[in-house]
């Protein structure tokens, strides 16, 4: 398994962090605090707010580009070109599947 | 060959990220443009939370007692407006929502929601109708929140309140040399001006009558006249009290307001500023909808009114911006900012009800509010 995989298959667990942490800042009143960011916004309130944008981002934009680049790198992998065979079978530098 | 592979997965990535995310955080944008009610009532039952249990001022923490007021009242308002418009627009939710906007106004009229604007001029806003004063955020604000109850309830218990209110300020506009009334001493707002006609234009509609139409219309000449920059063709954000001269720039905050509030009051005027600011200020980041606080030409800082303003887009003029969207039928634009409310809102879904993590009562409200603003303006 390819490390771009591996860092795909952990996005679900980032979105189930991403939930857990919004529902925990809704509930400590997070939201009235953030949209009135200044020089009194308390310290966990832009902390969380940083936190969970940065997983939001990760997970919804960086995410799907993720995804894509890892399903187009593992059918790369798959899709190689074949050797030249000796005795002249199948010589040509074509894409053929891997098998 | 290893470049051709690494060139093809960077290629995926960018396109993925290009058209993917805003797509999937837009997802339901389209019920709620369309508006279809299960999407509504979602948004709905997550402000008639806080309206049921109103948040203290404390909930905010804008450094100035003054701000914190402001806030806590603009949350009933807007929910006020919001709920409002989705019982207008669904009569069979009308009894639940119709009586959660008599509770907003309620919380609108106690003494520590409209201290805020008392402890500024000194006075009572509603006690002083008599007198000259401006009072134009809270009596617009309150006023407009009594005049969607009258639509949604033509018995509404405030109709008495919202006539005395809209004699009061009718008065002093025609009074006023400006044409603009203060919202604090030596503060006028053009923005809060536009929710003091559109309350005034709400009024006439609830009471079937024109009391209020000449002197609305006079102010609108005034205001299209005077105070929307001729350059750019946004609002002014705050002008002198006393010879009308801008005293800030023309902003996204205040013109994208604008827009939904005088959706009540003047559709031409509101068309014209929606046309400028989606020409000055609208803008995309890989799919997402943004709106620039102030023109690109022109620097400025964040202050309360824009809220976050972030590589110059605001976050206010972005939601803001949902309401023009919906009113004059640019649903392209809708999706792409709904897409950002969604993307850094962080939505939090519970037993029927959507709050917005980010957004805490005045955001939730005011999501409310801009997302069910009635297409083509109200009927």
């Amino acid at each position: 398994m390819s490390r771009l995989t591996r860092v795909c298959l952990s996005l679900p667990i980032l979105a189930v962090a991403a939930e857990l942490l919004a529902r925990a800042l809704d509930a400590w009143g997070f939201g009235g605090k953030l949209l009135s960011m200044g020089t009194h916004t308390p310290l966990w309130a832009l902390a969380g707010g940083a936190l969970l944008v940065g997983l939001r981002v990760l997970l919804f934009v960086v995410g799907p580009g993720l995804v894509a680049a890892a399903v187009v790198a593992a059918l790369a992998r798959r899709l190689r070109p074949t050797e030249a065979v000796a005795g002249g079978h199948g010589a040509g530098g074509g894409l053929a599947w891997r098998r | 060959m290893r470049f051709a592979r690494v060139s093809f997965t960077l290629l995926a990535f960018v396109v993925a990220v290009a058209t993917v995310p805003w797509r999937l955080a837009a997802r339901d944008a389209g019920a709620l443009y369309a508006g279809e009610p299960a999407s509504r009532t979602a948004l709905a039952n997550g402000v008639a939370a806080w309206v049921e249990a109103p948040p203290a001022a404390a909930a905010f923490a804008t450094g100035s007692e003054r701000f914190d007021g402001e806030w806590t009242f603009g949350a009933q308002m807007m929910a006020a407006m919001g709920l409002a418009q989705v019982a207008l627009a669904h009569p069979e939710l009308a009894p639940r929502y119709g009586a959660l906007v008599d509770t907003c106004i309620m919380h609108m009229l106690a003494a520590e929601s409209a201290s805020f604007d008392a402890r500024a001029w000194g006075e009572d806003a509603v006690a002083s109708l008599e007198g000259p004063r401006g009072h134009a955020a809270y009596l617009g604000y309150l006023n407009l929140a009594i005049g969607m109850h009258r639509l949604v309830d033509p018995a509404s218990r405030h109709a008495a309140l919202g006539d005395r209110i809209s004699r009061a300020l009718a008065r002093r506009l025609e009074a006023s040399p400006l044409a603009l009334l203060e919202t604090y001493p030596g503060e006028t707002y053009p923005v809060d001006n536009t929710a003091v006609l559109a309350s005034l234009a709400l009024r006439d509609r609830a009471a079937h009558d024109d009391t209020f139409a000449a002197p609305v219309a006079r102010a609108l000449v005034s205001l299209r006249a005077r105070y929307v920059d001729r350059t750019t063709g946004l609002l002014v954000q705050a002008v002198d009290s006393g010879s009308g001269t801008p005293r800030d720039a023309a902003r996204g905050s205040g013109t994208l307001l604008a827009v939904y509030f005088l959706s009540f009051a003047d559709a031409a005027l509101s068309r014209a500023l929606w046309d400028a600011a989606a020409r000055e200020l609208g803008d995309h980041v890989l799919g997402f909808g943004v709106t620039r606080e102030y023109p690109r030409e022109t620097a400025g800082q964040g202050d309360i009114d824009s809220g976050p303003v972030v590589f110059g887009y605001g976050v206010s003029a972005t939601g803001f911006a949902l309401a023009g969207a919906r009113i004059h039928g640019d649903e392209a634009r809708f999706r792409s900012l709904y897409a950002t409310a969604h993307l850094f809102g962080a939505p939090v879904d519970s037993g029927g009800a959507r709050r917005f993590a980010s957004g805490g009562p005045l955001g939730d409200a005011l999501l409310l509010a801009m997302t069910t603003a009635p297409a083509g303006g109200p009927s």
